[in-house]
């Protein structure tokens, strides 16, 4: 406790001003460690040896420790005594005339007139003063700024360096390549800017693009290897030069050679190729298919397209179908949209369809569908799914606007199920009342009217049919048939199915008749020559009126039909499969890595493990991680020539367990250590033992 | 008359040997206490620390002998040949140091297909290194292969390490597998060896009609490159499509005989003359059969199964019965299984019935020497999907593992791949048609050589027991290499590699507790290494004093010659120092 209430205020004054000191010291406490830390890391250099961040903040925080316990004078315990804090303030200022040291160190002492003075004037003297000009933090803080800007780049470094996929190439004696440039063209037509890189580990190229290599070596020849071939780059001003096309993944291996052929480190660049994606358009609006009773005069129309570089066009195309039977008119058109580019990717296409200037008549179809190109030159366009606008006839209408089928089941009655009931309704006759047989016959007769009108409405609608039919008469059309021969004479009715499909619905009339009629032995005989009608017809190619799409297409392979006879006799050699090209690539690489620790010398070695990464890159050139795997060889190969022994050797381990990871994954394990056959032998005995026993009474 | 008391003694000496008199008398015999080291190399040292301590008081022979009063087994794994150990039987085991490491197991298999991944297996016993992290790598010329590492939970565990090996060519590869224990020197290695060639398992499918269940079976196989796989698939009367050279029936066993395995499709079409073929076929050649069925039928095949009475059962939805061998199963919706399962049967997926009752979906049955495997998920073959279902694995997986236990014709065994320059290893050699023919008398002779290089050593082998077994014992050779043991009858023969490696070190197994058991059975008890003092005293009050009256012609021996020589030498001297000629 001070003995002057004057003593408080110096002693709490020369507190701040401590406190001030403590700040400004951790300050330089930090940016030192800060510093450090930085140089640790550039020490490191790879990103695999940056130290820890735990190690970096605990080297910031040391050294700011060290820094405020330790002071200016690398004294500990400077803060202890305030009388030495006083004389630091007096050095600061004139104002002090020694009276605040006096006042800090009379601060424990007894009262006495002239100390009561000194101290009374000391406390005077610091209520003026303000420890923030004495002590200024602006040198502190600078440095402290400068060391987090050296930590901050020094751990962006790294970072830097993994993700530009750029590195130094390792020269050895004997033919070398000091430098790759590789300056990649798109086309012109994707407006992309043409892009350099300088030893780049690996590029990417949209197809088509002219890749320029350019290599710096010491070697008389350099070889391009790429997945089509190896061939000599070209020599100009002192360099090595080649051009190619990027069509697919790959890799550019350069080879320098000497003037007696013999061969340097190969240097590895993965290629990666970004095709051009097509188009995808969408019909939005109406993106259905539409039945009209009463056609309306317009629909509006949306349509939206993306692309991954740039639309070229958007459009509406229509294929109007009209006529009946077999003689259509097609008319193909396309339908005015306006373009709404919200970018060059994607755009918005927006018209009105005027399908009064169609003059479309019941019975007529439109197939319609969007179209979209890119601006790649000769892309073909890219079409929407197709949908159909159809006008019916009026009975056919279920709801309005539009046509749904409003009767789902009908397909499920099909003319087998009419046998099969008849002869069912057969079998249960004699145990049934007349007037039953004659009701469920009439059914049945429904049902058959069903299936047959099922597909009369296949046919296109036979209205003289119909009507011949309405009028009891099951005869051919003659007419109709006479109209038809031109069509025959012209081959178009080569395909009989049509005749077939007739008679078909015509067996079914008379099927029904009979039913009617409850007569259904006969009804039975008709069904059957119905059904073996359809069957003819069904066995010969018929006409699809609308095509399928790509994602619809029937996959015949996996219909798992065929011809009977196909199957008789075939036999072939036993089945010995052999392991597809990446596992026996990748356990050839395998072995190569494992023979790098021993045999040949370290050249050959070096060369024979980078071949082999080389051929495995060829059997699946698109793989990120078979690119990433071949990179990693080439480096451990080239440092396997001059790097230190233990850890070429720690590196190589890693190797060898990524690569055993990849093939392992693809092979089947073997089966473990065989049983003896005496133990299967006793097995087998006591469960005939068992056998008998359980047989014995 | 000194001369003359001299001269007499050496005459009496002489008149005596050629006499050759005969003394009986009674002795207590010294015992004979036969020493054997569990582990030839590892507990070397301790075997001569039992065999100085016993030294005094017994004679020590090592090595089991039958004539021996007892044995003292040094060790804590059981020895190879401990069917001789003559009892009472002592036992010494080691103080482990704590911690300590040590593999008691490193499980491959002899021989891989060049195309599969190798399985390794192995067994480290840790002691004291609770909290520890604990490294096992699998090193093939000192390239590490594999590597896994864990933290140890307990103070004393048995720690399984899965690792794996890809042979990268045809031929055997040795494999080294070291334990360490993080932070410490305290480190464990074991080796083994694996043989790796282009050698596939024969598998015919067999379909008396088509069935989709046994083509994609085969399709599954035929995408495995473990497999040859012959096909014949009877489509319709008198027509069948065939691949490679597909029997036509299976009637005749010696046909049948190139195949490991034969994959019967619809199965209740087989006939009479089928069945008992395959019969015939699983026991006299040890062959393995599977049954698929599509759907249940009787039929000739119930005789093979021997179950008659079948329940099936479709399930509301397709499930994955419980893989009883830990894979990822298949999946049916539609299953049968016998109304009791077979006595002795193997359970390789099973359905748990709404009254938790167990039903055998997928199971096997030993049939003689062969095996047989029947499959009631009759429509697993819809859910192929590899996603949910381990339809191809599955089959796969079980078709390799039953081929690869079919015997070969001559099958050799070794005890240990890997031995040290100079080390025992043991070979057991068996026969499969003297071992599985049903005649009368059976007759099987082998001849064994160790070759390397440009070098052969005959290998002796003894006839066991069992007609077609033989066994017999080989040393190391001095010099390290690769040598393959070649074992010949008539004009089969079979190969097994072994490593000479001076650093080899067979996994060592801690069989603490069967050694414990197995000495107290045979009147013994188990002494700690830091007890073995106590085991003179011990075997002393185990053996039963024994005085034996013996016979013995004193005469006999040589050493009679010296005081003979010594007794005439000094009559000599004493004539001569007389001045007597």
């Amino acid at each position: 406790m001070n003995a002057w209430p004057e003593g408080t205020t110096v002693e709490h004054f020369l507190v701040r001003v401590r406190r001030r000191m403590v700040v400004l010291r951790a300050m330089e406490g930090v940016a030192a460690g800060c510093a450090l830390a930085s140089l640790f890391i550039l020490a490191g250099m790879r990103p695999d040896r940056v130290p820890a961040v735990a190690a970096l903040v605990a080297t910031v925080i040391v050294v700011a420790i060290v820094r405020v316990v330790f002071g200016d004078e690398w004294r500990i315990g400077w803060w202890r005594s305030l009388p030495e804090i006083a004389g630091r303030l007096e050095r600061r200022t004139t104002l002090g005339r020694n009276l605040i040291v006096t006042a800090a160190e009379l601060s424990h002492v007894g009262r006495q007139y002239v100390r009561d003075v000194v101290m009374a004037r000391a406390a005077g003297i610091v209520s003026g003063l303000d420890p923030t000009p004495l002590f200024p933090a602006r040198a502190a803080g600078i440095v402290l700024t400068i060391g987090v800007i050296m930590l901050a780049v020094s751990l962006l470094r790294p970072a830097e360096t993994a993700g530009t996929m750029t590195r130094t190439l390792v020269h050895t004696g004997g033919p070398a390549v000091r430098s790759v440039e590789v300056r990649i063209t798109p086309p012109a037509y994707s407006g992309m800017p043409v892009t350099t890189a300088i030893n780049p580990s690996r590029i990417e190229a949209l197809a088509a693009s002219r890749i320029d290599v350019r290599v710096e070596a010491t070697a008389s020849s350099v070889n391009l290897e790429t997945l089509s071939g190896t061939r000599a780059m070209e020599r100009r001003d002192g360099s090595f030069t080649a051009a190619l096309t990027a069509e697919s993944d790959g890799f550019l291996a350069m080879e320098p050679r000497d003037s007696t052929g013999a061969a340097g480190a190969r240097q590895l660049v993965g290629v990666g190729v970004t095709t051009d994606r097509p188009p995808r358009v969408n019909l939005t609006s109406p993106g259905r298919d539409l039945f009209f009773s009463s056609v309306p005069d317009t629909i509006p129309v949306v349509i939206t397209a993306d692309d991954d570089l740039a639309l070229g066009s958007v459009r509406l195309r229509y294929t109007a179908v009209s006529g009946s039977g077999e003689r259509f008119t097609f008319t193909e058109r396309d339908v005015p949209v306006a373009v709404t580019a919200a970018s060059p990717r994607s755009w918005t296409a927006r018209g009105t369809w005027r399908l009064e200037e169609l003059g479309l008549a019941p019975g007529d179809l439109v197939v319609y569908r969007a179209a979209a190109t890119d601006r790649r030159p000769g892309a073909a366009p890219v079409e929407s799914e197709s949908y159909v606008l159809e006008v019916v006839t009026p009975g056919a209408i279920a709801a309005e606007g539009f046509a749904a089928d409003d009767q789902r089941d009908r397909y499920a009655v099909s003319q087998q199920m009419v046998i099969l009931k008849t002869e069912r309704l057969l079998a249960r006759r004699p145990s049934m009342a007349a007037d039953s047989v004659s009701v469920e016959a009439r059914q049945l007769a429904a049902e058959q009217r069903q299936v047959r009108a099922e597909f009369v409405f296949m046919m296109g609608g036979e209205v003289e049919d119909l009507a011949a039919e309405a009028a009891g008469t099951l005869e051919l059309n003659e007419a109709a048939e006479a109209e038809a021969e031109s069509d025959l004479l012209a081959g178009r009715l080569q395909n009989r199915g049509r005749v077939d499909m007739m008679r078909a619905i015509r067996a079914m009339s008379r099927a029904s008749s009979s039913l009617t009629d409850a007569n259904l032995d006969q009804a039975l005989q008709a069904e059957r020559s119905a059904l073996e009608n359809l069957m003819r017809a069904f066995a010969r190619s018929r006409f699809i009126l609308r095509a399928l799409t790509q994602r619809e297409r029937i996959d015949l392979e996996r219909r798992l039909s065929g011809t009977l006879s196909l199957t008789a006799g075939l036999s072939g050699p036993a089945a010995t499969p052999v392991p597809d090209d990446r596992t026996a690539a990748l356990r050839r690489l395998l072995a190569d890595l494992a023979a790098m620790s021993s045999g040949d010398s370290v050249a050959q070695r070096s060369y024979r493990v980078t071949n082999s990464a080389l051929d495995l890159l060829r059997t699946d050139p698109g793989s990120d991680s078979l690119r990433a795997l071949a990179l990693r060889i080439q480096e451990v190969a080239g440092q396997a020539r001059t790097g230190p022994v233990p850890d070429v050797r720690m590196r190589i381990d890693s190797l060898v367990k990524q690569v055993l990871g990849l093939v392992a994954g693809s092979l089947s394990a073997a089966p473990g250590s065989r049983t003896f056959l005496e133990t299967g032998l006793l097995e087998g005995a006591l469960r005939d033992a068992l056998k008998r026993e359980g047989r014995r009474p | 008359m000194m001369m003359t008391a001299l001269r007499a003694a050496a005459l009496v000496i002489a008149v005596l040997a050629v006499a050759d008199p005969a003394l009986t008398s009674t002795r207590r015999a010294r015992p004979l206490v036969a020493i054997v080291a569990a582990d030839p190399v590892k507990d070397a040292l301790l075997s001569d620390r039992v065999a100085r301590e016993l030294d005094r008081r017994f004679t020590v022979v090592r090595g089991a002998f039958e004539g021996a009063s007892g044995t003292v087994l040094a060790g804590d794994a059981m020895p190879d040949e401990w069917s001789q150990l003559t009892a009472p039987l002592m036992a010494v085991v080691p103080t482990s140091p704590t911690p300590s490491v040590r593999f008691a197991m490193l499980d491959a298999p002899a021989t891989s297909p060049l195309n599969a991944r190798v399985p390794v297996s192995a067994g480290v016993m840790v002691i004291g290194a609770r909290g520890r992290r604990f490294d096992v790598q699998l090193k093939r010329d000192d390239v590490v292969v594999d590597h896994r590492s864990e933290i140890i939970s307990s103070d004393s565990a048995m720690l399984r390490v899965p690792l794996v090996h890809v042979p990268t060519m045809e031929g055997t590869t040795s494999l080294r597998a070291v334990a360490v224990i993080n932070g410490t020197s305290i480190a464990d290695s074991a080796s083994t060896a694996v043989d790796a060639g282009d050698r596939r398992f024969d598998v015919l499918f067999f379909d008396p009609r088509a069935s989709w269940l046994s083509t994609f079976v085969r399709r599954a196989v035929e995408g495995d490159t473990r497999f040859t796989v012959t096909h014949r698939v009877v489509t319709s009367r008198g027509v069948s499509n065939t691949a490679g050279a597909a029997p036509v029936s299976l009637r005749d066993e010696q046909v049948l005989d190139g195949f490991e395995t034969i994959v019967v499709g619809a199965p209740e079409q087989l006939t009479e003359s089928d069945a008992a073929g395959l019969d015939a076929y699983m026991r006299r050649r040890g062959g393995r059969v599977v049954l698929l069925m599509d759907r249940r039928g009787a039929g000739p095949v119930d005789r093979l199964t021997g179950v008659t009475n079948w329940r099936a059962s479709r399930l509301p939805v397709a499930a994955q019965p419980d893989d009883a061998d830990g894979g990822n199963g298949l999946r049916a919706q539609e299953i049968a299984w016998p109304v009791t399962t077979p006595a002795g049967a193997s359970l390789h997926s099973v359905s748990i019935g709404r009254d938790s009752s167990r039903r055998a979906v997928v199971w096997s049955i030993s049939v003689g020497a062969g095996r047989l495997l029947v499959s009631g998920a009759l429509d697993a073959w819809h859910y192929r999907d590899r996603a949910t279902s381990g339809f191809d694995s599955f089959w796969t997986t079980m078709i390799a593992e039953l081929s690869a236990n079919a015997p070969p014709v001559v099958d050799v065994a070794v005890s240990q791949r890997s031995l040290a320059p100079g080390e025992t290893g043991h070979v057991r050699v068996t026969v499969r048609d003297a071992m599985l023919s049903n005649r009368a008398e059976r007759a099987a002779s082998v001849a064994a050589l160790l070759v390397t290089e440009g070098d052969s050593t005959m290998v002796r082998l003894w006839p066991e027991a069992t007609p077609g077994a033989f066994s017999g014992t080989i040393v190391a050779p001095q010099r390290p290499g690769t040598y393959r043991l070649i074992v010949s009858s008539g004009s089969e023969f079979a190969e097994a590699p072994i490593v000479v490696d001076p650093a080899a070190l067979a996994p060592l197994r801690d069989d603490r507790n069967l050694v414990e058991a197995f000495v107290s059975s045979r009147g013994g008890t188990v002494v700690q290494e830091t007890e073995l003092s106590q085991l003179p005293g011990l075997l002393s009050a185990t053996f039963q004093t024994v005085s034996r009256v013996e016979t013995w012609h004193p005469m006999r021996s040589a050493w009679w010659i010296v005081p003979f020589a010594l007794l005439l030498g000094a009559e000599w001297w004493w004539r001569r120092r007389r001045g007597q000629a």
